[in-house]
């Protein structure tokens, strides 16, 4: 009898390992809703470069559970840029990548994303996921010299419904909050971090923004991670 | 037959228990005996970003909205989303003003303080807090089988629900009132074969009470001000 209800306590475990060893979450945001921008535009003309690798960027970890997730804002991250751009400055000038920009533009724009990390409740120990996007931004000039290069790191948060909600709403609630903290950033710190400050330009500094608030620092990053579309990992200190 | 009758009394009587546990409220209470209709501009009522730490939970300020647009004093709510968005990006997490001393110099912009009259809104309440279990105990068991199922135990927990609740005045730009709520409860989870919650509703019980002061409050600040 006790063999057999060993037996029967094995046979339940290897189902629950079975069962949860080839679970995968996948999220791919769409193109975020971004409302116009209450803000003045900048009187320049801008040309923005895709990486060849945002558009298809998608970030993937194995937690310590076997569970894969994989969140996908190649094509979210493109449509935020392109729409908080046009918000931003007077002309924006679309140009593919490895292609040269017009020769009358002021700046030249080239984003990337460097690293994204998210959190799950049992990380976070709350009822809450968090992700964070942090892209890099490399700034030309209209001869071709680079103006900045600098980071936007963006935190969402959101709390699961309830129970029975899955992890693939929440992680893409929390993503769209990143996405559109990211366009926040752009709006109000661009013309300080892309160092707009030395040129002719009207009064367009809305208010003074906050500081940079310490919640929206990222957690160390919990299990394997792998990005399949970027080159560069998290692990370096430069933009982190 | 005979067996049926004492099991199908004991689910009777089980029915009748209340199905709440005990709880206890305190709410610095601004009370307005008298309710006239409201006849002013919209409130927003939204919880005060997370990126300062802050964990009211979503249901909670749904819950409050709702019990605002329920009353019957008439006071108009604008949705949060609405709001926020028309005036993107300066309502957000990270950019909501944290004091009502750094609504002066938002005003100040022609453009934002057009768009803050073109909304309609005066009032921005915001809401903090949350609600916790700091202690809990008893163990529980549940067992299935071919014949059946059933638990075998007893679970209790406490529940805090603590919130407060800043309104903005945005015509004087001034902190017109704070409101803070806190009610404490114990839940019970026995279990004779079905296990019977009996829960203490302290998250729902805080949201009826903020959301009444906030009304009162508010009605009697438009009082004051007509």
């Amino acid at each position: 009898m006790a063999r057999k209800i060993r037996q029967l306590g094995i046979l339940g475990g290897l189902s629950v390992i079975a069962l949860t060893a080839g679970c995968s979450t996948t999220v791919t945001l769409p193109s975020t809703e971004l409302p116009d921008a209450l803000v003045d535009r900048y009187p320049l003309s801008v040309a923005v470069r895709y990486d060849e690798a945002l558009a298809d960027y998608t970030y993937s970890e194995q937690l310590a559970t076997g569970e894969r997730i994989s969140i996908g804002i190649g094509q979210a991250s493109q449509a935020m840029f392109s729409k908080t751009f046009s918000d931003m400055f007077d002309r924006v000038v679309i140009v593919p990548s490895g292609e040269r920009p017009p020769d009358e533009i002021d700046l030249l724009v080239e984003p990337s994303i460097f690293a994204l990390e998210f959190a799950l409740p049992s990380q976070t120990v709350t009822n809450d996921y968090a992700v964070w996007i942090k892209y890099r931004l490399k700034i030309y000039d209209a001869s071709g010299q680079e103006q900045a290069d600098y980071a936007v790191s963006a935190y969402g948060k959101a709390a699961r419904e309830s129970l029975m909600a899955g992890t693939k709403s929440a992680l893409t609630s929390a993503s769209e909050l990143a996405l559109r903290d990211a366009a926040v950033l752009l709006l109000t710190r661009f013309e300080k971090e892309a160092n707009l400050l030395g040129r002719q330009l009207p009064d367009v500094s809305l208010v003074d923004v906050p500081p940079e608030i310490d919640a929206s620092t990222p957690l160390p990053p919990v299990g394997e991670a792998e990005s399949t579309t970027t080159a560069e990992q998290p692990n370096s200190e430069q933009y982190l | 037959m005979s067996k049926s009758v004492p099991v199908r009394t004991i689910f009777a009587l089980m029915a009748l228990i209340p199905l709440v546990g005990c709880s206890t409220a305190r709410t610095d209470i601004v009370s307005s005996n008298t309710m006239p209709e409201y006849s002013g501009e919209s409130v927003v009522v939204m919880a005060r970003s997370y990126h300062t730490g802050n964990r009211t939970e979503s249901d909670f300020t749904r819950c409050v909205v709702n019990t605002l647009r329920r009353s019957s004093s008439g006071i108009n709510i604008m949705p949060s989303e609405q709001f926020v968005d028309a005036m993107y990006p300066w309502f957000e997490p990270r950019t909501a003003p944290p004091t009502i001393g750094a609504v002066p110099k938002l005003l100040n912009n022609d453009k934002i303080a057009q768009r803050m009259r073109d909304t309609g809104v005066r009032y921005v309440v915001w809401l903090d807090g949350n609600t916790e279990k700091p202690t809990g105990g008893g163990s529980m068991s549940c067992a299935a089988g071919p014949g059946g199922a059933g638990c075998f135990g007893f679970a209790w927990w406490e529940s805090d629900s603590d919130y407060d609740a800043a309104v903005w005045d945005l015509e004087g730009s001034k902190e017109a009132g704070n409101i803070e709520t806190r009610v404490s409860g114990t839940s019970y989870l026995p279990a004779i074969v079905v296990p019977i919650p009996l829960i203490a509703r302290t998250r729902s019980t805080a949201c009826r009470d903020l959301a009444s002061q906030v009304q009162s409050f508010i009605m009697s600040e438009e009082l004051g001000s007509s």
